[in-house]
């Protein structure tokens, strides 16, 4: 059976803590999904389900999917399910989707991703919430004193949740580290990965120029004034120089690292929208769907070296498409940080790592800068985690559609040491 | 159980037979009695349904086995929504009314003296008379749903409750609160009413019957004693104002002064039943009866309340209406409107079905024209959010229904679209086409002007049997009235979805002909141009809108110009006043005001100074002045000194009348109970004068006649009586025919 992606549209990503901070999650996905509705047409009550990719699950929208879903205009008796596999939740929301559509369980999906870096909150420590809990449930007076008096001023320190959430839970390393680790591993330069940040910056920049993401963006009437209006990413940033790289500190080994905030992709707020049907229903509505997804895997690796996700998941997801690298027009692979995308780069064409790691006769194939990130990527448009796997599907449909191009792969890295890849195609 | 079925002589039908209007079961001991009016939807206290009671009552005091009595609605969500109407407009003497009240608190006090305890089970409505009955019970239970509202109603209707609810609300719920209730006629609902001590127990509707007998069970019962949540405390504030003489001569005082600043001695009821309770509060229980029935009886056959039941039966009638006259069709879904403009119309009436949750598309080819009117519809959520009207929350997600554009995508979803961008002919068809042509096959097309003809608007249409006007006014959040303009060609399912939509944003349609002005402008139009022109001839600004305001009109027209904007007015008078085919003109004071930029409150200064923030506006006579005699030198008006309010009130509202009945005449609406309906609803007219032609015809039609012909000799023909209201006087047959 065909899966259709019938299109879809995103909200602006803009950096956490700026333009788009005071819009929780839900209210940016359903920004997505109403506009998406309406721009192609698609009434909400065709919808059989609403799968919604999610990281850092706002405690005031409990299964965000379901909010989402009821305040976008989807009929009240449909289910909504919130999905969760780190940073490729927005993949993750896509690809259970099209197994509703497989399973027959579905017609219908709408698949979202969303998430609001911003608003991921700070929480206490463990041992003052027992405390507080024991002063609520204490019921005479001298038990209360005893109670409070117990606090010590180190309770009051926040824990950030977005750092917690940062962290492999695994092997304790901040993905930053990880990062470090492959740049290690792989010999990537600090000048490499600036080098390849700063093009990611210049893509971006071209990309807005040309208007290329206008057919893809909504603009953000910002509550409760509504005077502000974002209708545009606000990462690109027209001063990148190499020289400014380059004079950034390594964020995550000061002494002789070469991650730095510049050559990674900076804490994002956004959502995107996509609309799935089978290709059959699409046929019957008469409608003109975007691209199909030809196939998709997941794949397990080290949680130490995450960032190499995308050459683990790529070969399983291309021999389920039946086809080669070399079919590939268009390439999106996720940019956290500079140097996991350099270290697939070298994976991608390396024989032995194919022969030792993935067990093939023949390196993936190479991926080559005119087809990769080819309107920049996360370091310059950002990575809201929850949002960024369906983002690369729509952008890429998008461009494949402006050059013609038969097949596409979107991939990224995952989090606790996975990778995902989509195979997409346009007829 | 035994079933006692009590009904009168007189019913005899079968229908009757099955379905008494008050059922008695016994259960226990315990009388359940029930109130099903048969055929009505809800149960009112008719004269038929106390005698039944009465018979019930006189039962219970001679059946030493029964131990309580409850009391509770056979209808689905309804308890007893008051008297009968048409038995009080069919009071024609204050001694009869006087009669009929004491009649009711006799049998009420009866109730009350019962020796078993007696419980109102309240679902729904429990307004007037059924909130009376329910006070004098021992026991009062009423539900959590909203549906559920108590309440005295009665100065709503210029008479004020007469079965003793100014007698036993004060008692019960405290001086203070029981005069708000009762002056202002607002009603509550059950978890406030248990807040204040109204009721004593609020209930799931679901468990209702079930929780009232198991309380009756244990307010029978000898083992325990009766629960009774103790009413709301009072504080020491309370102890004083309503405790000492004192306090409630300030507190009344006080109610005193809201009641002669809001509407005065226009409206007499709520400042009689001030009167009633200052006079009664302090007596013996029943002793106060007389003096509540004497204010019934000589309320009920005056003027204001005969006007005031007139205009809330042609609302009631209102609400009824389907779609085009005597075509009956099925209304099409509403589920999603289009807007097209975001202008301060496009956006208030997008924050008007958000608020209802409609979601829409709001378009507009601005962002700029997006922004300020999303940022308006926001802040007139923010305004019902600071009233309690709704949580921050919900405000929060209503907004979110309404989906901004510059693009035209989307309007495929939508069941109606209604336009709303400048009033420009080429414009408006302009959009128009471009609508229509995204339209879905069913869906329905509206222009929302002012001025222009829908007909014509419609001519250049693909389908201009789905095309009409829905006329909102502004501010629409805050305007009851919606006009509803079908042409020749509008199909009657088009019109009865226009209804529908309007019906479910909690607003009144009428049905107006596409004339020029449709109805309400352009009957106020040339009110207004008069006045302007009042003010040319030498009166005053406050001359002029006091005496429109002594009228009975929520502003003066001087006012309302300032609201609605110079400018506004001044285009809408030019393309309007030319049309309707008399001698009306624009008066040049408005154009010379607009150009030298004074258009009103928008700019701080009109005819009137507008302060910015709180302060009071100031009439800006010498400031005019100057305009004025630049605008005698195009305006044929002679200055005088010598115009009376009178003057003033005639020339102004005879010219109306005059209008109405050419709108008549013209079949521009059907009937002479829409034209006073729409008026009050659309233009303020004050609804104790019962509505426009309501007010002609105390005056009579032959006094109309000579006042316009005297009028039209001096001050041209605009004032020349028409043929309807000459035809009229010269047969004597009612305007209101």
């Amino acid at each position: 059976m065909e899966i259709a992606i019938l299109g879809g549209c995103r909200t602006p990503f803009c950096k956490a803590g700026t333009l788009l901070r005071d819009i929780p999650a839900d209210e940016l996905a359903c920004l997505a999904c109403r506009e998406a509705f309406y721009r192609l047409e698609i009434d909400p009550s065709q919808v059989d389900e609403t799968i919604v990719g999610n990281v850092a699950q706002p405690m005031e929208a409990a299964n965000i999917a379901r909010v989402v879903a009821l305040k976008s205009g989807v009929p009240r008796d449909r289910p909504a399910m919130t999905v969760h596999r780190n940073c490729a939740s927005g993949f993750e929301a896509v690809t259970t989707a099209a197994e509703r559509i497989l399973s027959g369980q579905a017609e219908v999906v709408l698949a979202a991703g969303t998430e609001s870096m911003s608003n991921i909150p700070l929480v206490y420590p463990k041992p003052f919430a027992d405390i507080v809990a024991g002063i609520q449930k204490a019921k005479t007076f001298s038990k209360r004193v005893a109670a409070v008096w117990r606090i010590r001023p180190r309770h009051f320190k926040p824990v950030s949740a977005l750092m917690s959430g940062l962290t492999d839970p695994f092997s304790g390393m901040l993905m930053g580290e990880t990062a470090e680790l492959l740049a290690r591993e792989w010999g990537i330069s600090r000048k490499e990965q600036d080098e390849f940040a700063l093009r990611s910056h210049r893509r971006a920049l071209e990309a807005q120029r040309l208007g290329k993401f206008d057919g893809e963006i909504l603009t953000v009437f910002v509550p409760p004034g509504y005077g502000d209006r974002i209708a545009r990413d606000n990462g690109p940033r027209q001063d990148a120089s190499l020289e400014g790289l380059a004079r950034l500190r390594p964020f995550f080994n000061q002494e002789e690292g070469t991650v730095t905030v510049g050559n990674s992709c900076p804490v994002t707020d956004g959502a995107v929208a996509l609309i799935l049907m089978s290709g059959e229903r699409a046929r019957r509505m008469n409608l003109k769907p975007l691209g199909y997804l030809r196939g998709y895997a997941y794949a397990g690796l080290d949680p130490e070296r995450m960032g190499l996700g995308p050459v683990y998941a790529t070969p399983k997801a291309l021999d389920r498409a039946g086809l080669k690298m070399s079919d590939i027009g268009l390439i999106e692979l996720n940019e956290a940080f500079a140097a996991q995308v350099l270290a697939n780069l070298r994976a991608f064409d390396s024989r032995p790592f194919a022969r030792e790691k993935l067990g093939r006769a023949d390196a993936v194939g190479p991926l080559e800068p005119e087809r990769l990130n080819v309107n920049g990527g996360g370091i310059a448009l950002g990575h809201p985690v929850g949002a960024t796997g369906a983002r690369l599907v729509l952008g890429l449909l998008h461009e494949m559609r402006r050059r013609d191009v038969a097949f596409g792969l979107a991939t990224l890295c995952v989090g606790g040491g996975m990778g995902g890849a989509l195979v997409l195609e346009r007829r | 159980m035994v079933a006692v079925e009590l009904r009168t002589d007189s019913e005899t039908s079968p229908l009757f037979e099955a379905t008494p209007a008050v059922r008695r079961t016994e259960m226990e001991g315990l009388w359940l009695v029930e109130f099903d009016l048969p055929g009505e939807k809800v149960n009112k206290l008719t004269t038929e349904v106390l005698g039944l009671l009465d018979r019930v009552l006189d039962a219970a005091e001679h059946s030493p086995g029964v131990r309580g009595i409850l009391f509770l609605s056979g209808k689905e969500g309804a308890f007893l929504a008051g008297a009968d109407i048409d038995e009080i407009a069919a009071i024609r003497s204050a001694a009869e009314g006087a009669v009929k009240s004491s009649g009711g608190q006799r049998i009420f006090r009866r109730l009350e003296s019962l020796k078993v305890p007696t419980l109102a089970a309240i679902h729904g409505a429990c307004l007037g008379g059924g909130l009376e009955l329910a006070l004098a019970c021992r026991y009062r239970m009423a539900t959590e749903h909203p549906r559920t509202q108590l309440g005295l109603p009665e100065v709503k209707l210029g008479i004020i409750p007469g079965f003793g609810g100014t007698q036993r609300l004060p008692r019960r719920i405290g001086l203070a609160r029981a005069l708000e209730m009762i002056l202002s006629g607002q009603s509550v609902d059950g978890p406030k009413a248990r807040k204040m001590g109204l009721v004593d127990w609020v209930v799931p509707p679901e468990r209702l019957r079930e929780c009232a007998l198991d309380r009756m069970r244990e307010l029978v019962s000898e083992t325990s004693p009766p629960r009774r949540r103790s009413a709301r405390s009072r504080g020491w504030k309370d102890r004083f104002l309503e405790g000492t003489g004192l306090g409630r001569w300030l507190l009344f005082r006080a109610a005193r002064e809201r009641l002669m600043e809001s509407g005065g001695e226009k409206y007499p009821a709520p400042l009689r039943a001030l009167e009633v309770i200052r006079k009664t509060y302090a007596l013996a229980p029943g002793a106060g009866d007389p003096i509540e029935a004497e204010g019934v009886g000589e309320l009920l056959c005056s003027e204001v309340s005969k006007n005031l039941i007139r205009v809330y039966r042609l609302s009631e009638r209102a609400k009824r209406v389907l779609g085009l006259r005597g075509v009956a069709a099925d209304p099409r879904p509403t589920g999603r409107v289009g807007v097209l403009g975001a202008g301060t119309m496009g956006a208030g009436i997008a924050q008007v079905l958000a608020y209802h949750e409609v979601p829409v598309r709001l378009r507009d080819v601005d962002t700029e024209a997006l922004s300020r009117g999303l940022g308006s519809a926001s802040r007139s959520f923010q305004e019902a959010v600071k009233c309690h009207k709704m949580t921050d929350r919900e405000s929060r997600r209503k907004m979110g229904l309404i989906s901004p554009s510059t693009e035209l995508t989307g309007l495929g979803l939508c069941d109606v679209v209604v336009e709303s961008v400048v009033e420009d002919l080429d414009l408006k068809k302009k959009v128009l086409a471009e609508a229509e042509s995204h339209l879905r096959e069913n869906a329905v097309l509206a222009s929302n002007t002012s001025s222009l003809s829908i007909t014509e608007m419609g001519a250049s249409l693909r389908h201009p049997e789905r095309f009409l006007g829905i006329h909102f006014f502004n501010p629409p959040h805050r305007m009851p009235l919606v006009e509803i303009i079908p042409t020749r060609k509008t199909d009657a399912a088009v019109v009865a979805t226009a209804v529908s939509l309007v019906k479910r944003l909690g607003k009144t349609p009428v049905l107006v002909e596409d004339q020029p002005g449709f109805l309400v402008n352009r009957i106020l139009l040339p009110y207004l141009s008069e006045a302007a022109l009042l003010l040319e001839e030498g009166a005053s600004i406050q001359e002029i809108d006091l005496a429109m305001r002594d009228f009975g009109m929520p502003m003066g027209p001087l006012e309302l110009l300032d609201e609605i904007g110079i400018d506004v007015a001044a285009k809408v008078a030019h393309s309007l006043l030319g049309r309707l085919g008399k001698a009306y003109h624009s008066p040049a004071i408005l154009d010379l005001l607009q150009s030298a930029g004074h258009l009103g409150r928008k700019s701080g200064l009109g005819f009137y100074r507008h302060p910015r923030g709180r302060g009071r506006k100031e009439p800006e006579e010498e400031g005019i002045r100057p305009y004025l005699q630049e605008a005698l030198r195009s305006d044929p008006m002679v200055p005088r000194r010598d115009i009376s309010a009178r003057e003033v009130r005639e020339r102004l509202v005879f010219l109306m009348v005059n209008e109405a009945m050419s709108s008549l005449r013209e079949g521009v609406v059907s009937s002479a109970d829409d034209i006073d309906l729409a008026l009050i609803l659309g233009a303020g007219f004050p609804a104790f004068r019962g509505g426009l032609l309501q007010y002609a015809e105390s005056q009579g039609a032959a006094v109309l006649v000579a006042q316009l012909e005297k009028l039209s000799e001096r001050y041209g023909p605009r004032f020349a009586p028409d043929g309807l209201l000459r035809d009229r006087s010269c047969r004597g047959t009612s305007l209101l025919a």
